[in-house]
C-alpha cells in the first residue's frame, strides 16, 4: 500500500492510535484464536517499533477482533497481544519467547491484512495428597518444560508454585509442549513429632520428667519423599505431560511418607566464615530446593527431617569476594541413619580485564557482555562498564571459552603483553584474579536475505546457518523471517556453513548428528569470510517433508 | 516477644472427680476427636499427651485414640489437625485484651499459611473409671470468588485480602488474616478461615519492598490498575459488607471492577544508609494496608513504585541499620492523577527519642514496674517497649533516664501496664496531649511523655456462684463503661468461689462472671451489673456466673 492510500485509510478510521508525524502507514488486521479461528474480543493489542518498545501503541479489540494502527515511519514493528487465558505473545511467535516475526512497514508491503493467530494457554493443574488421600497444604510444586532450544532438547525449570491449603495447584498460560512436575512438601505434623521426640531425648531419665515416651507405633515417618508425576523419584522415571494448545491436564501427585534422618555437615576450610547451605534435589542439570539452612561461623550446618534419597548440598559463603569467599557442592546419599558430611570448598577464581577495540578509538560499551562457558556448558556473564572494564568473580576453577558480543562488535582474541594474539580460551585457577585484555573487532560477517516459496516471501520461516564443523558450538545462527520474508543473521564467525530455511523450526534437533546430516543434504553450502556481508535468497523447505530422524 | 510463647490453654475438660492416685495405678487414656458441626469422628488427628507419661497417637478413622496402661493422673492433651481450629478464642488473656494490637499480632502469626495448625489444649485427670474424653474441633470456613473486569474478562494476579472483623469497645477492629492472588480464571480462595466475621478487600497489588540492583521491573507490564474496593463495591472498610462465617461454611464474594491506567512513581531516597534494610510502602489515605509494588536500589536509593491507580496516598520510607540501632524514616504525601511521578526526592530524617517520666500521686509507691508500649499504626514490628519504675530482683538495671528511642513518624497508640502494686495509670500526656486514650501523631521533635500513677485505686471482691453453688475457676471481667477497650480487668475465682480484682482505676464499670472462656464479643456485649468505684473504695459484689457460649 502506498503511504497516500494509507493516509486516506487512516483518516477514515477515527480513533485509530497513531504516532505523530507526516507520512502514515497503516497496520491493520484481526486477532483470531488459533484453534477456533474465531475473532478474539477484549484482546489488548500493541504495536511498537522493534527497537523502541516504550513507544508502543495500544488498543483493545471489540467483538470483531479487528485492530488498526497508524505509524509514520517505515521499519520493523513488533506486534503483541495480551488477553486473559492467553500467554503474552508476539506475532508468529515460535516455541521460545522472543523468537517471532516483525511486521515490516514499507511502501511495498501490504500490512493491512495481518492475521494474528493467538494461541490459547494450556493449564497443568492438580492436587498434592498424602497416602491417606489428605491434602498436602503448602506443598511446593515445580514444573519443568522439555523443549528444543538451539537445536538441542533441554529441560527448563518453567515455574514454581505453592499449593493452597487444599493441596491444589495450577500452572496456567502454558504453551503447547512437554512438561514434568515435581512436588516437595513437609507433613503438617512433622515439626510437632520432631519436637516431641527431641524433647524426650534431651530429658533423659530425670526424676521430674515423664518416665515413658510412647510414639504412635503406626507412624510411617515424618518426611515426604520428593515425587515426580505420576509417582517417580527421578525425572528419568517421571511421566511426560503432553499439553496441547489451550488444553487443561490434571496431574495429581501422592507424596509417600518416609522415615527421615538428620544430615550434619561441616564446611572445612581455613578462615571459614558464615554462609548458607541448601539441600537440593538434582533434576537433570537443574535443582529443586528441598531444605534451606545456614552455615554457622564455625562452618557447621544441619538439615533435619531428610528422607532417604540422593541430594546435592550446595553451600556458599555470605561474602561474595576476597579470601573469605567460598562455594562448595557435594552429592550425598541419605539412608536410614543420621549422617555427617565434610565439605571442602574449592576456592573461587576471578577474571578481570578491559575491552579494546581493534584499530579504532574506544567505542561505546553499552549492552556489551563478556561471557565464559566451560565444558559443561555452564555460563558466567557480566556487563562491561562504561570505562570498558569487566570483572567476573566466584568462577569455579577450570577451562573456559570466552565470548563477547554487542550488536556491532565481536571478541576476536586476547591481547598478550607484547601485543600477540592469544586464543579465546582461558584457564581459571583459584586465588588471584586472571587479568586479560579482550580485543573486539568490527570486522564481523553478516548475512541477510529473503525466504520464498514459489517466488512469494514467507513469513515465520526458520532460517538456520549451521557450521560444517559441529564442534564450532558457538557458530550456529538462526532467525525467523519477518512479515516481508526477510531474515538477518549477525555476528557470524568466518567458516563453512550450510544455510537452510524450514517451514517450522521450533522442534528441529539440529545439533544431533543424524539430523544435521539430513539438513546438510538439502541445505545450501555457504562460505563466510570475516567482514563479509552476504545476501542469500533461499527457498523454504517443508519440515515435515524431510522426515527428520528423531533422536 | 511475650506473645510468641507457647500454645495458649483454650479449655479445661475435667474427666473425673480428681481424687489422688497412687503412682502404681494404671489407666487408659482414651478419647474421641469430633467435628463440632457434624459430631462425626475426625481421622488422623494428632493427639499428643503429657503427664506421668508422654507420647502421641493419630486418631483412627472413627476419630478415636487409645493408649493403654499409662500411669493415672493429670495429663495435658494437645489436639491438632489442618482444617480445624480449637473453637475457643484465645483473646481472653488479660494481656491480649489490653490492646487489640497484640491480638492482631498473634492472629496474623497464627493464621499465616504454612504454620502447623494451632492445637486445642485440654486438661485430663485420668482415673481408672474415666470415660473416654470427647474433644470437639471446629471446621474452618472459606470465602471464594472471581474477579472480573469491565468486559467480564477475568483479572489474574490481583490481591484479595480476607480481613477479620473483631468487636472492641471502640467499635470494629479489622485484622488482615489472609492475602491471596487471583489465578488465570480470576478465581481466588481464602481457605482455612477461623469462623467469625470477615470483610473482603480487592486491591491492584500489594507487596513489600523488592530490592533490585539494576533497573528492570517487568518490561511487558501493561500498566493497568484498579481502585481498591471492599466487597461488595464499597470504597471503605466502614461501608464493607460483613460476611458471617459459621463453621464449615463457604461464602462467596464476587468482584466486578473496572481496570484503569496506573502510573509509576519514580524517585530517589535522600539521606539513607546505603546497603541497609530499607522498606518503601504506599498507603492509600485512610487505609492501613499497603498498595502497589515497590522496588528500591539499596546502593543508590533509586526507587520505583509500579502501577499506582489514581488517588491520594502516603509514601512511607523506613531505613534501619543494626549495631548501633538507627532508624531513619520519611512520610511523603502523593497524589496520582493522570500521569506518573518522576524524580521524587524523599528526604529521610532520623527518628526521635521520647523521654518518659513517671510521677506518683495519692499514695502510689514507685515500687511498681510500669511497662509502656508504643505501637505504630503502619509497621507493628516497629513497636517500642520500655520498663520504668523501681525495678527489683531479676529485672534489668533501672534506666536512669528512660526514653523511647528511634521513634519514626507515624500514628501511634500507647499502652501502659502497671504491675505488682495497687497503683493505676491515671494519665499519660505528650506535652499537653492526652496519649492514654486513642491514637496520636508523632512527627519530628515530640517532647516528653509524662505518666501519672495514682495510689488511690479501688478494688472489687466477692464470691462467684454457678447454678447457686460456689464456683471455682470462673472468669470475672470488670469492663469500663466507656473508653477504648484498654481498661479491661480480669480475675478468676478460686477456693469457695472467692475472687478479687485490685488496682482498679476509679470510675464506672460493668462486672460479670462466666464459666468457661467467654468470647471477646460476649464480654463486650453490654451485659452485667453496673457499679461505680470511688477512689480507694473496696466493694464487695456477689456474682452468679453464666456459661460462656461454646462455638
Amino acid at each position: 500500500m502506498t503511504a497516500q492510500k494509507a493516509l486516506l485509510l487512516a483518516l477514515a478510521l477515527a480513533g485509530t492510535p497513531s504516532l505523530p508525524g507526516a507520512a502514515n502507514y497503516s497496520v491493520n488486521g484481526v486477532v483470531i484464536d488459533s484453534q477456533s479461528q474465531r475473532p478474539l474480543a477484549n484482546a489488548r493489542v500493541s504495536l511498537a517499533p522493534a527497537i523502541a518498545r516504550v513507544q508502543k501503541l495500544e488498543l483493545v479489540t471489540k467483538q470483531d477482533g479487528l485492530f488498526s494502527f497508524v505509524v509514520n515511519q517505515a521499519g520493523k514493528y513488533s506486534l503483541q497481544i495480551a488477553k486473559p487465558g492467553y500467554p503474552e505473545q508476539s506475532y508468529q511467535q515460535g516455541g521460545i519467547a522472543g523468537v517471532s516475526s516483525a511486521i515490516v512497514v514499507r511502501d511495498d508491503q501490504d500490512t493491512s491484512h495481518v492475521v494474528f493467530q493467538a494461541r490459547r494457554g494450556g493449564v497443568v493443574a492438580g492436587q498434592i495428597k498424602d497416602e491417606d488421600s489428605e491434602p498436602v497444604g503448602n506443598a511446593v510444586v515445580t514444573i519443568f518444560r522439555s523443549m528444543i532450544v538451539g537445536g538441542e532438547r533441554k529441560l527448563f525449570m518453567w515455574g514454581q508454585t505453592q499449593a493452597n491449603a487444599a493441596g491444589e495447584f495450577r500452572f496456567p498460560n502454558l504453551l503447547r509442549g512437554g512438561y514434568y512436575i515435581c512436588a516437595v512438601g513437609r507433613p503438617w505434623f512433622a515439626d510437632s513429632l520432631i519436637y516431641l521426640g527431641e524433647r524426650q531425648r534431651r530429658a533423659g531419665p530425670q526424676p521430674d520428667e515423664p518416665p515413658q515416651y510412647s510414639p504412635d507405633p503406626d507412624v510411617r515417618g515424618t518426611a515426604f519423599v520428593p515425587t515426580f508425576y505420576p509417582r517417580a523419584q527421578t525425572i528419568e522415571e517421571a511421566g511426560l505431560i503432553r499439553l496441547e494448545t489451550g488444553s487443561e491436564v490434571q496431574a495429581s501427585i501422592t507424596l509417600p511418607l518416609a522415615k527421615a534422618v538428620t544430615v550434619k555437615g561441616t564446611v572445612s576450610a581455613s578462615g571459614i566464615s558464615g554462609g548458607s547451605a541448601n539441600l537440593l534435589k538434582k533434576v537433570s542439570d537443574q535443582y529443586v530446593s528441598f531444605l534451606q539452612g545456614t552455615v554457622a561461623q564455625d562452618g557447621t550446618f544441619q538439615f533435619a527431617n531428610v528422607p532417604a534419597g540422593s541430594y546435592e548440598i550446595i553451600a556458599t559463603s555470605n561474602s561474595g569476594s576476597g579470601a573469605s569467599s567460598w562455594n562448595v557442592g557435594q552429592e550425598i546419599e541419605a539412608g536410614t541413619s543420621d549422617m555427617e558430611v565434610t565439605l571442602r570448598p574449592r576456592p573461587m577464581g576471578a577474571l578481570m580485564g578491559r575491552v579494546l577495540f581493534e584499530g579504532e578509538r574506544t567505542a561505546s560499551t553499552a549492552s556489551l557482555f563478556v561471557t565464559l562457558r566451560n565444558e559443561k556448558g555452564n555460563l558466567v556473564r557480566t556487563q562491561v562498564d562504561p570505562e570498558g572494564n569487566f570483572s567476573l568473580s566466584r568462577i569455579l576453577p577450570g577451562r573456559y571459552e570466552v565470548a563477547a558480543a554487542s550488536t556491532d562488535y565481536v571478541a576476536a582474541y586476547f591481547a598478550g603483553p607484547s601485543g600477540e594474539h592469544l586464543p579465546l580460551t582461558l584457564e581459571v585457577a583459584s586465588g588471584e584474579p586472571v587479568h586479560r585484555d579482550l580485543m573486539l573487532t568490527r570486522a564481523i560477517a553478516g548475512m541477510e536475505g529473503t525466504v520464498e516459496k514459489a517466488g512469494m516471501p514467507q513469513v515465520g520461516a526458520f532460517v538456520l546457518l549451521m557450521p560444517k564443523n559441529p564442534s564450532a558450538r558457538w557458530a550456529y545462527r538462526f532467525d525467523q523471517t519477518d512479515s516481508d520474508g526477510s531474515y538477518r543473521l549477525a555476528n557470524i564467525p568466518a567458516g563453512d556453513y550450510v544455510l537452510i530455511a524450514l517451514s517450522d523450526g521450533s522442534d528441529v534437533v539440529y545439533r544431533d548428528a543424524k539430523v544435521a546430516a539430513a539438513l546438510a543434504r538439502v541445505g545450501k553450502p555457504v562460505h563466510v569470510e570475516s567482514g563479509d556481508h552476504l545476501n542469500q535468497k533461499v527457498d523454504v523447505i517443508s519440515t515435515a517433508s524431510l522426515n527428520l530422524p528423531s533422536p | 516477644m511475650a506473645f510468641r510463647g507457647g500454645w495458649v490453654l483454650t479449655g479445661i475438660l475435667l474427666a473425673g472427680p480428681g481424687f489422688a492416685q497412687t503412682p502404681a495405678a494404671r489407666c487408659t487414656l482414651a478419647g474421641t476427636v469430633v467435628n463440632s458441626v457434624t459430631n462425626a469422628g475426625i481421622a488422623r488427628v494428632l493427639v499428643s499427651y503429657e503427664g506421668a507419661s508422654s507420647g502421641f497417637r493419630f486418631t483412627d478413622t472413627g476419630g478415636n485414640i487409645q493408649v493403654a496402661s499409662v500411669p493415672c493422673g493429670q495429663y495435658s492433651v494437645a489436639v491438632s489437625k489442618p482444617g480445624f481450629v480449637s473453637g475457643q478464642e484465645d483473646s481472653t488473656e488479660p494481656f491480649l485484651l489490653s490492646s487489640p494490637i497484640f491480638r492482631e499480632a498473634i492472629e496474623s502469626q497464627s493464621e499465616q499459611v504454612g504454620n502447623p495448625p494451632k492445637p486445642a489444649n485440654v486438661s485430663v485427670n485420668l482415673t481408672p473409671d474415666s470415660q473416654a474424653a470427647r474433644i470437639p474441633l471446629v471446621p474452618v470456613a472459606s470465602i471464594t470468588g472471581t474477579v472480573l473486569d469491565e468486559n467480564g474478562e477475568p483479572i489474574a494476579g490481583v490481591v484479595v485480602q480476607g480481613i477479620a472483623v473483631k468487636a472492641t469497645p471502640s467499635g470494629s477492629d479489622f485484622v488482615p488474616t489472609r492475602t491471596v492472588h487471583t489465578d488465570d480464571r480470576g478465581r481466588y480462595e481464602l481457605l482455612g478461615l477461623t469462623p467469625g466475621d470477615y470483610v473482603v478487600r480487592l486491591a491492584g497489588e500489594s507487596s513489600t519492598t523488592q530490592y533490585f540492583q539494576g533497573n528492570s521491573p517487568n518490561p511487558n507490564n501493561d500498566h493497568r490498575g484498579m481502585q481498591p474496593v471492599y466487597y461488595s463495591n464499597a470504597d471503605s472498610l466502614a461501608a464493607a459488607m460483613v460476611l458471617h462465617l459459621a463453621p464449615a461454611t463457604q461464602a462467596n464474594a464476587e468482584f466486578r471492577q473496572a481496570t484503569e491506567p496506573a502510573f509509576d512513581v519514580n524517585g530517589r531516597l535522600s539521606g539513607f544508609i546505603p546497603q541497609s534494610w530499607i522498606r518503601l510502602r504506599l498507603y492509600r489515605d485512610g487505609d492501613r494496608i499497603p498498595v502497589a509494588r515497590s522496588f528500591v536500589n539499596i546502593a543508590s536509593g533509586q526507587f520505583r513504585i509500579t502501577d499506582v491507580p489514581r488517588g491520594s496516598y502516603t509514601l512511607r520510607a523506613e531505613d534501619y541499620q543494626a549495631d548501633p540501632a538507627l532508624w531513619l524514616a520519611a512520610e511523603e504525601p502523593i497524589r496520582i492523577n493522570a500521569e506518573p511521578i518522576r524524580d521524587l526526592v524523599v528526604q529521610l530524617s532520623a527518628a526521635v527519642d521520647i523521654p518518659v517520666s513517671v510521677s506518683y500521686e495519692a499514695g502510689a509507691q514507685n515500687d511498681e514496674i510500669i511497662e509502656l508500649m508504643l505501637v505504630p499504626q503502619h509497621s507493628r514490628e516497629n513497636m517500642r517497649q520500655l520498663s520504668t519504675g523501681k525495678l527489683t530482683g531479676q529485672t534489668p538495671t533501672p534506666q536512669a533516664s528512660p526514653a523511647f528511642t528511634n521513634v519514626i513518624p507515624d500514628k501511634y497508640k500507647l499502652t501502659i501496664l502497671a504491675n505488682g502494686g495497687t497503683g493505676y495509670v491515671a494519665s499519660a500526656k505528650l506535652g499537653d496531649l492526652d496519649v492514654l486514650h486513642g491514637q496520636f501523631n508523632i512527627g519530628g521533635a515530640a517532647g516528653e511523655i509524662h505518666v501519672t500513677i495514682r495510689g488511690d485505686s479501688a478494688s472489687v471482691e466477692g464470691q462467684v456462684t454457678f447454678q447457686g453453688k460456689p464456683a471455682v475457676g470462673a472468669q470475672v471481667q470488670l469492663i469500663p463503661a466507656s473508653g477504648d477497650g484498654t481498661g479491661l480487668k480480669m480475675g478468676f475465682s478460686y477456693t469457695e468461689g472467692r475472687y478479687e480484682i485490685q488496682a482498679v482505676p476509679p470510675g464506672d464499670y460493668r462486672i460479670k462472671a462466666w464459666m468457661g472462656s467467654p468470647s471477646f464479643k460476649e464480654i463486650l456485649s453490654g451485659t452485667g451489673e453496673t457499679l461505680t468505684l470511688q477512689p480507694s473504695e473496696k466493694q464487695t459484689v456477689a456474682l452468679e456466673a453464666t456459661a460462656a457460649e461454646q462455638k
